[in-house]
């Protein structure tokens, strides 16, 4: 998908991609990084004045030559966009995407989080997951995910009209890519499958000794109530730990499932009982809204309540907002640098509420027509499906 | 090849040079013709800038001169790195040269007894003294600045003593300090400062830990205003700039803050520096000003006849076998 090429070994092909009648555009990445490197380097210079600017000359012409710029180069070629970039290389370019985190995530967490292996099944809420975890720094990923972007994704998921019928995988390769072309991406393109549990989930060490590579972080995004039971037995046979974010109106819900830490955690925090033993049962649509309603529970806003009863109705299916993809996708992707950095992030279920925070105590209240409290929607529940 | 016991010798001599908190943040590998510098990591605070420990490698560099050419070489300094990292080697190479001129054993000698006194100063000056420190070669892109007039000592008095409040008010400042103060109550040590340097009043009233004062005793408001008093009656104040702020330029400040130190020794004077005008953003703009227009100031230092010359209390220094490997 994309490729990196050497400046000395590579060279016959970058000229041949730079050649005009390739038709591939250059941008050349150095004329904003050197500012910000020599910014980096000598962050204790006074802007503005004469010593600053003397010692800026003597940095540029003692450290940054045209033949140092050159050796330190990596051109990334992106062939959906037709463009080849000279940029720093990995390390380079590693520290200037991750010196507005300083401090905030220190240099012994931000190489951990880093070096981890983080698994997004699912990448519609994923992709925002995806997202902040790049942003942040990760660079190591196992991505799975069939599906094609549809107009519906537009209202969660960062995309574009001219990407329709694009594998959402792809996109979301291309957007990390392009913001970090160094990332190491492992594609799933079928998805997640019962048959690439062993590949996607990972038994091995780092390297891949004994099997592939465990991951750090397994992010469960998909919507198939079988699967999401399936990739959590693997996941706590291998001892991954698991994180999921839902959405719930505007708002959150991060669930923690440390499977690193103990082995016979009940998947779903045991809500739903043990679907570990007895799977079959969600072959049956009742019994699969049943099982989704208890993991998911009624504290959940009263818009979320209204618009559950309305699926298959009058909605399609469960109703998404961007707002909440958007926050979920920030949750889950600290729950994920948490775990990976060793922060004691507890099994459990999290809740992120922007409303209460907003509007407070009466963000739970329901007096419109699409707002329903608890008892309506329980009773609601019972009479569909449990009639 | 460099004599092992005459580079020893020499090493004695480097490590008298002042350093934060008597931190002595140097290491040193032989070399055939030499020694390559670098910092202590062990010594340093958690975070840079790194500026003033630089400054003690350059007046570490400084004295190690004087020592070598008493004993008839040369020193050279190679190229620096400009991006000031803690793991920057900095190469110096001895040249046998010349026999040592006289002025020699005079500088090795003011570098032996180099003492900082943090006491008060008399008011006046020795005939000639702003003379020849006005005659201090600076180390290129290093630059002197002598301030002699009421107002420009009454600006440093005040810059010294807004350093001192920040300095005890500051906890992550206090706790980069406190590791460094001992007192009687401490074992003994090799690096720091004992606290009757600091405070004499303290070190007779006070018998706890030297960290103990710094973090839980020493009063901001009573150290700042005992800081612009010494400053206030010192008849001379000195800032050493550089025209770069980078590596090159504070390993040339170091070097030419030395030949401040030492030459004034030399001529009778005690000396006190204070870093911290140059290293608080909202106290640089001041000093600026008055190091005139030569550059980036790296230290302000006070200077003088010391009142109580017994208040220059040696502090103890690490043993030469602990610098140097090789």
């Amino acid at each position: 998908m994309i490729e990196l090429l050497d400046p000395v070994t590579d060279r016959p092909r970058i000229e041949a991609l730079l050649d005009p009648a390739a038709g591939i555009r250059l941008v050349d990445g150095w004329p904003a990084a050197l500012p910000e490197l020599a910014s980096l380097d000598l962050p204790h210079l006074s802007p503005g004045t004469a010593d600053a600017k003397a010692s800026l000359d003597q940095y540029f012409a003692g450290v940054w030559t045209d033949a140092s710029i050159e050796a330190a180069s990596t051109y990334a070629l992106f062939p959906w966009r037709s463009t080849i970039v000279r940029l720093p290389g990995a390390d380079l370019f590693w520290r200037l995407r991750t010196a507005r985190n300083r401090y905030l995530i220190d240099e012994t967490e931000q190489r951990q989080w880093s070096a981890a292996l983080i698994g997004i099944a699912g990448l519609s809420v994923g992709a925002s997951v995806l997202a902040a975890s790049s942003l942040t720094g990760a660079r190591r990923f196992r991505l799975a995910e069939a599906d094609t972007l549809g107009p519906t994704n537009l209202n969660r998921l960062t995309g574009s009209v001219c990407d329709l019928g694009e594998p959402k995988l792809t996109l979301a390769m291309r957007r990390t890519f392009e913001a970090d072309p160094y990332t190491e991406i492992q594609a799933f393109p079928g998805g997640y499958t019962q048959g690439a549990a062993g590949a996607f989930i990972g038994t091995g060490g780092v390297g891949g000794t004994g099997g592939a590579e465990r991951l750090t972080v397994l992010v469960e995004e998909m919507d198939d109530l079988a699967l999401k039971v399936d990739i959590r037995v693997q996941a706590r046979a291998a001892r991954v730990p698991v994180v999921m974010v839902t959405d719930n109106g505007d708002n959150a819900i991060l669930d923690v499932e440390r499977f690193d830490q103990d082995p016979g955690y009940p998947l779903f925090h045991g809500l739903a009982g043990d679907l570990a033993a007895d799977p079959a049962d969600l072959g049956d649509p009742i019994q699969r809204v049943n099982t989704a309603s208890a993991i998911v529970g009624s504290q959940i806003t009263p818009r979320t309540r209204f618009s559950l009863t309305q699926v298959g109705r009058t909605l399609p299916s469960w109703p998404q907002l961007g707002t909440a993809a958007t926050a979920g996708g920030a949750l889950g992707a600290l729950a994920s640098r948490y775990i990976a950095c060793g922060v004691p992030l507890q099994s459990g279920r999290y809740r992120v509420d922007l409303d209460e925070t907003l509007i407070g105590a009466g963000a739970h209240a329901s007096s419109r027509w699409n707002e329903l409290d608890e008892a309506e929607f329980l009773a609601g529940l019972k009479a569909v499906y449990r009639a | 090849m460099i004599d092992r016991a005459l580079l020893t010798s020499w090493l004695a001599v480097a490590r008298l040079a002042p350093s934060p908190h008597n931190n002595q943040p140097w290491l040193a590998r032989a070399t055939p013709d030499g020694v390559i510098l670098r910092l202590d990591d062990e010594q340093l605070p958690l975070l840079g800038p790194d500026r003033v420990q630089f400054l003690a490698l350059g007046a570490f560099i400084e004295n190690l001169g004087y020592a070598a050419a008493a004993d008839g070489y040369r020193l050279t300094v190679g190229g620096l790195p400009i991006v000031p990292r803690r793991s920057a080697g900095i190469t110096i190479r001895f040249h046998a040269g010349p026999a040592p001129g006289d002025d020699a054993a005079a500088f090795l000698d003011g570098a032996r007894r180099r003492r900082t006194n943090r006491g008060h100063y008399e008011s006046r000056l020795p005939p000639g003294a702003a003379q020849r420190l006005r005659a201090v070669r600076c180390e290129p892109p290093a630059t002197l600045t002598l301030i002699s007039d009421p107002a420009g000592r009454s600006v440093a008095a005040d810059l010294a003593a807004r350093a001192m409040r920040v300095l005890f008010s500051v906890p992550e400042l206090r706790r980069d300090l406190a590791p460094f103060v001992f007192s009687k109550a401490d074992g003994p040590r090799d690096i720091g400062m004992p606290i009757e340097s600091l405070n004499p009043a303290a070190a007779a009233s006070v018998p706890v830990p030297g960290s103990e004062w710094v973090l839980e005793l020493a009063s901001p408001d009573e150290e700042a205003e005992a800081a612009r008093a010494r400053f206030e009656h010192a008849p001379l104040h000195f800032v050493v700039s550089s025209v770069t702020d980078t590596l090159p330029g504070w390993i040339a400040g170091g070097r030419t803050l030395q030949r401040v130190l030492v030459t004034a020794t030399v001529l009778g004077l005690s000396h006190c520096l204070a870093a911290g005008p140059a290293e608080i953003p909202t106290l640089l703009p001041a000093l600026r000003r008055l190091g005139g227009s030569a550059g980036r100031p790296l230290i302000l230092g006070r200077l003088g006849i010391a009142a109580v010359p017994a208040q220059a209390i040696a502090s103890p220094r690490r043993p030469v076998a602990d610098i140097l490997s090789g």
